[in-house]
């Protein structure tokens, strides 16, 4: 039975059925994209480990199929099984290995990037301070406890935990959180029209609010604004029910002398640091409306570190700092801006990917895998040449020249 | 079947993954701005100018003076005319730009750099009950500037130097934007506190030169303008604009306008050379300002109406203002203003 599995494991077979499959997911994937937008194909195809059912367009084509961690799983041990099996570790076959340790590092590399890596914007006016960014496409819930000299606590619900019947709690809300509807994208309403649904809230400023319950967005320009309708419990008795929306501003909730606030908003990564915009400049071309430079000067304060420097931020000169990259990305601080009223403003696109150096490692690992290969090869081949006995010669006197055939055309 | 198995468990496995409720203590946020507990706030002097912080301030002998917060549509305008429009409430001589420069300290506002300067007045007192020393700070940001301004008695703004110092360093202008566009319902989002004139206001009833050409307003502060090109002599343009309270003052304003004919400035014992009373037609007066200068002819009607200066101005070569100054006349003693009940 061990010996079958391992046979499948480390077969050749495997790995031409995985690529073929790979090659199936990435054009089923990339179609999907039309129909379910970017980012939720990505999660569906390739951030899965089975597609089920996979269908395109309405068309269904199969009941199930491997998502992506499933075929970059398979071929990751596929991979170590067969070269565990058929290659022995010698000098001659160092390039072999290196090139085989660059792929699974580049695999892994991908998978924990998927894991790992997170992408959110911070955008901040000229004087503003920022001490969080916020994801591009996660929501949350979140109640915020005031009540300390110092500091707030912010208690946050992932969006993702937000399923109509859930009850949640924790240990620092005095409450349970139940969970009576969520919509993932809805607008609001305060006249009664049509596909307007009424909800049970009966407390905060949206408690009168109908809710209009919208298909999820596909556009790469817009986000989904979720809606909740949450009742919060203590001890089974309800202390009421609120409407929130990532639409709406924060409500107040009051419960044994203790005030919350309480927001369904775009989720915030807090960091231990904070930057101020000191200046955003947006410079465009003369007579034209394409940009010649975005460039924000920021302070970045960390109070941990005692850290109080002047940073410039600008096109292709991203800040590095805590693990998290800060590069330029909009910008609205040109005349015409101004001119409107409006605050210069800049939006920076913070990435944190604590892996971003495994794919130019295992490049780096493959080419050199692949050039010792090579070297090993070249050099064995003119060893074998130079060893390579002389052929008979019938007329020494000739000139060595005139030993070597001329070349035909 | 262990195919399918291997398939459940993963996707229990998915299934069963749940993200985790996160708690996160977070420094509270700045604040707009941090005052001494006995600065006291009070309404803004000047009415137009909701949008405007002011608080008392008093030592133990009844001396008060008053810490001001004033945002601005930016000012296109140097340093000195700035500085001088403050030594001017202080009965001071107007400085020049050479001494303006080394009267300037840098000081922080915020997280950014402004300009502070120490005026003193030499004919007031303490105990007058005028201002006798002013720490003025502005700062120019890209659509306003800021001033900041502690004025009294000198002893009691050399007490209060350093708290006001603090205050501008603790300013959180995202904050106190937000808090003073919230006094302000009505305005839109950048407020224009110089101008008291949104676009949307109503606009005076006058009656227009049928030779006038009406063009847009190059800026938010003019309510009106009109090509002049008919005359023999050249062009002219006639703007009209309005701004709250006196505007500035007559004599800032009026070597404005010479600086822009390339005029020395005037001090204030000759602003009369350059003045003369305008007659308007429900009785009121109006201020009439005529300067020929190297680069053309201005002419400016200054008329106070309620809490706002109007300003009826035109500039051009001096031979076609000379020709349109009838017009000119006419057109500003039609003028209707909505503020004012019909005669």
């Amino acid at each position: 039975m061990i010996n079958r599995a391992l046979q499948i494991l480390t077969s050749l077979k495997l790995t031409v059925a995985c690529l073929a499959a790979a090659m199936l997911l990435v054009f089923f994937g990339t179609l999907a994209q039309v129909d379910e937008g970017l980012y939720a194909a990505q999660d569906r195809y390739f951030k899965s480990f089975f597609i089920s059912p996979l269908k395109i367009a309405n068309l269904w084509l199969l009941p199930i199929f491997p998502g992506g961690y499933t075929i970059g799983g398979i071929l990751l041990v596929n991979l170590i099984a067969a070269h565990g099996k058929r290659f022995k570790f010698t000098k001659k076959k160092i390039g072999i290995f290196l090139t085989h340790a660059g792929l699974i590092l580049l695999l892994l590399g991908q998978l924990f990037t998927d894991v790992l890596s997170r992408e959110s914007s911070l955008n901040f006016e000229e004087g503003e301070t920022k001490s969080y960014s916020i994801d591009f496409r996660k929501n949350e819930l979140v109640f915020i406890d005031k009540s300390a000299a110092e500091t707030n606590t912010v208690i946050s619900v992932p969006e993702s935990r937000l399923r109509k019947g859930a009850t949640l709690s924790d240990a620092n809300l005095p409450f349970q959180i139940q969970i009576r509807e969520y919509w993932p994208n809805a607008d609001l309403s305060n006249q009664p029209i049509a596909g307007a649904v009424s909800t049970s809230a009966n407390q905060g400023a949206a408690k009168d609010f109908l809710v209009l319950p919208a298909e999820k967005t596909t556009e790469m320009d817009k986000r989904d604004l979720p809606c909740a309708v949450i009742e919060l419990l203590d001890d089974e008795q309800s202390i009421g029910t609120w409407l929130t929306s990532a639409i709406l501003n924060s409500q107040t909730v009051r419960h044994e002398g203790k005030t919350f606030d309480l927001a369904l908003r775009y989720r915030r990564y807090y960091e231990p640091f904070s930057l101020t915009l000191l200046k955003a400049t947006h410079e465009k071309y003369k007579g034209t409306e394409n940009p010649k430079n975005f460039s924000s000067r920021v302070r970045l304060k960390n109070e941990e570190t005692n850290e109080d420097r002047e940073v410039l931020i600008y096109m292709n000169h991203p800040l590095r700092y805590g693990g998290l990259t800060f590069y330029q990305h909009q910008m609205a601080a040109d005349e015409a801006a101004v001119q409107q009223g409006h605050i210069p403003n800049s939006t920076l696109q913070v990435v944190r990917n604590p892996t971003w150096l495994t794919p130019y490692l295992a490049c780096l690992m493959v080419g050199a895998g692949l050039l010792v290969q090579f070297l090993t090869h070249l050099v064995r081949f003119l060893r074998k040449q130079k060893r390579k006995p002389a052929a008979p010669n019938k007329n020494a006197s000739r000139p060595p020249s005139a030993k070597t055939k001329r070349p035909t055309a | 079947m262990s195919f399918l198995l291997v398939i459940s468990l993963l996707n229990l496995s998915v299934g069963c993954f749940q993200e985790p409720i996160m708690v996160v203590k977070i420094p509270k946020e700045r604040p707009a701005y941090v005052v001494p507990d006995h600065w006291m706030p009070t309404p803004s002097r000047l009415p137009m100018h909701s949008a405007s912080l002011s608080f008392a301030v008093a030592d133990e002998h009844g001396h008060t003076g008053e810490v001001s917060v004033l945002p601005m549509r930016r000012f296109q305008v140097d340093d000195v005319e700035i500085v001088n429009l403050w030594r001017h409430q202080l009965g001071l001589e107007p400085t020049t730009p050479q001494q303006t420069a080394r009267d300037a300290t840098e000081v922080k506002i915020g997280p950014f750099d402004g300009k502070l300067f120490d005026l003193g007045s030499p004919n007031h007192n303490g105990d007058s009950g005028h201002a006798s020393r002013m720490l003025t700070a502005y700062l120019h940001q890209a659509n306003r500037t800021w001033f900041f301004k502690l004025a009294g008695p000198s002893h009691l703004v050399e007490t209060e130097k350093a708290s006001f110092l603090r205050f501008l360093e603790s300013v959180n202008f995202h904050k106190i934007q937000r808090e003073l566009q919230s006094r302000t319902p009505h305005q839109t989002a950048s407020p224009n506190l110089q101008t008291s004139a949104p676009r949307s206001r109503k606009m005076p009833q006058w009656e227009e030169p049928a030779s006038w050409q009406s063009a847009s307003p190059k800026s938010s502060v003019q309510l009106a303008r009109f090509h002049i090109s008919h005359t023999k002599e050249g062009d002219a343009e006639m703007t009209v604009s309005v701004l709250s309270g006196d505007g500035g003052g007559l004599l800032p304003n009026v070597n404005r306008w010479r600086r822009q004919i390339n005029l020395p400035p005037l001090e204030l014992e000759s602003l009369g050379n350059v003045t003369r009373q305008l007659d308007l037609k429900d009785e009121r007066k109006g201020v009439l300002v005529d300067m020929t200068g190297g680069e053309g002819r201005v002419l400016v009607a200054v008329i106070s109406v309620g809490e706002e200066t109007w300003f009826y101005k035109m500039t051009g070569v001096p031979g076609a203002i000379e020709e349109e100054m009838a017009a000119f006349t006419k057109f500003v003693r039609s003028a209707q203003y909505p503020s004012i009940p019909k005669q």
